[in-house]
């Protein structure tokens, strides 16, 4: 393992992360398309321009300065998209919880709140990428992430919150690591939703809430 | 032909793909995310075997069974396929189903469906029967029925694929385009949409709590 880098911006600007999978466009008789999402045990339908302000919000970090797509950038992207009033639509998904804003200070409240559902799988590791592993689809690799960051995703998919599949990553990190950073369970998290935009950008993953139908459901981890 | 001697086979687990982690040994090994466990697949038979077992290469014939499998394993020269099969039936890595209702009924009970990829659902140029299924930044998307879609939508939110079956048998004809008698009859169609999705990546499946003795995880102590 190789001590994984977070830009200090994570914990000055908030990262947006859109909540939700996408089930793609509607069509209707008129021709006209809007949003179809799931969420929980619930499916959603957006109008169109809440469907692109929250498209706009799955985007991955950039590259140059290592900084998280935030608030700003979503209201931009959406504009860029034909959105008019992103910022009025966003903060109503906001407000809708449809999108959340992560930081070092809510990360643990989101961890207890959310599940992260892988929605690619792994592939291996990166040749000569030490503690890098790739995800994708089938054998196409689509995004690299930190083996500490596929740990939790390991377990994300089957664990009934993001707070247990860090707690079960902290496990087995525990058997085969002697790097104490990788014990913390605040560091995990705030790790794992560091990098979950990156995931989430290229639909390697996706944030559900915590439903109660899911706290009796039968994976199993339970 | 009958199917009847040709039992299904269903690869098991969350793949995690070829050596990870890193083996110190140099080992080439798949690491499968099963029963609560990062479990490894070593020998190269059984490794060929488990990624045929996925059925990629069969999307176009769909619902294959052992005999298409170890057909498929002899065509890429795999050693002794029969004997790695069996294998990895018998350590769980892959499920082998015979085509009776009770052993229909026996696997659903038994296992859980988890969806991979996004939707793109229905777009303006496609016609109202079909929906798809991919990852949009990177252009992978292939059309799939509805009654596909659908399961692929729903049956992940249900705690196995018996109960699955029994809200989904339940679904409107007008959505998903299909109508069965039976929660039994939907889990034995079920059986040939999973392998569908399997095949394009799109879903895995897991043994449930009840078919897996295993403990509670414990959340951790969290100092703010």
């Amino acid at each position: 393992m190789t001590e994984p880098s977070m830009s200090p911006d994570y914990y000055r600007e908030p990262a947006i992360l859109p909540l939700g999978r996408d089930l793609g466009l509607i069509a209707d008789a008129s021709g006209s398309t809007r949003g179809h999402l799931q969420l929980g045990p619930n499916d959603l339908v957006l109008e169109a321009d809440h469907y692109a302000t929250w498209r706009a919000a799955h985007h991955a970090t950039d590259l140059k300065s290592g900084r998280r797509h935030n608030k700003g950038d979503t209201i931009e992207a959406a504009s860029q998209a034909g959105v008019v009033d992103a910022e009025r639509i966003l903060r109503e998904l906001i407000e809708q919880a449809l999108i959340v804003q992560a930081s070092g200070d809510n990360a643990i409240s989101l961890a207890l709140q959310l599940r992260a559902v892988p929605s690619a799988t792994g592939i291996g590791p990166v040749s000569g990428g030490d503690g890098l592993s790739a995800i994708g689809f089938g054998m196409d690799p689509i995004v690299v992430i930190p083996d500490s960051v596929l740990e939790v995703m390991v377990w994300s998919g089957v664990e009934l919150n993001l707070m247990f599949a860090c707690s079960r990553a902290i496990d087995r990190t525990a058997v085969e690591s002697t790097e104490r950073y990788l014990l913390d369970p605040v560091f995990r998290v705030e790790e794992f939703l560091y990098h979950a935009q990156d995931l989430i950008a290229v639909s390697a993953l996706w944030l559900d809430i915590v439903s109660p139908r899911d706290q009796v459901g039968g994976d199993q981890s339970a | 032909m009958s199917d009847d001697g040709n039992p299904w086979v269903l690869p098991l687990g969350f793949p995690l793909g070829v050596s990870y982690p890193r083996h110190k040994d140099g080992r080439i090994y798949e690491s499968v995310n099963l029963d609560g466990d990062l479990r490894e697949i070593v020998p190269a038979s059984r490794r060929a075997v488990w990624r045929l077992a996925h059925g990629a290469w069969s999307i176009d014939a769909g619902n294959w069974g052992r005999s298409d499998v170890l057909a498929a394993a002899l065509e890429d020269g795999v050693d002794d396929p029969e004997e790695a099969l069996d294998l990895l039936i018998s350590d769980g890595f892959i499920a082998q189903i015979e085509r009776s209702d009770a052993a229909i009924e026996k696997f659903a009970s038994e296992h859980s469906v988890h969806a991979l990829l996004v939707g793109y659902g229905v777009g303006a140029e496609l016609a109202g029967n079909r929906q798809m299924l991919g990852s949009i930044e990177h252009g992978l998307r292939f059309m799939v029925d509805r009654d596909v879609f659908d399961f692929w939508t729903w049956a992940q939110l249900e705690p196995d694929l018996h109960s699955a079956a029994n809200v989904l048998v339940n679904r409107p004809a007008e959505i998903t385009g299909r109508e069965y008698r039976t929660a039994t009859d939907f889990s034995r169609a079920a059986i040939s949409i999973i392998q569908t999705l399997i095949a394009r990546g799109a879903l895995y499946l897991l043994r449930t709590s009840a078919a897996v003795d295993q403990s509670p995880t414990v959340a951790p102590e969290v100092r703010i």
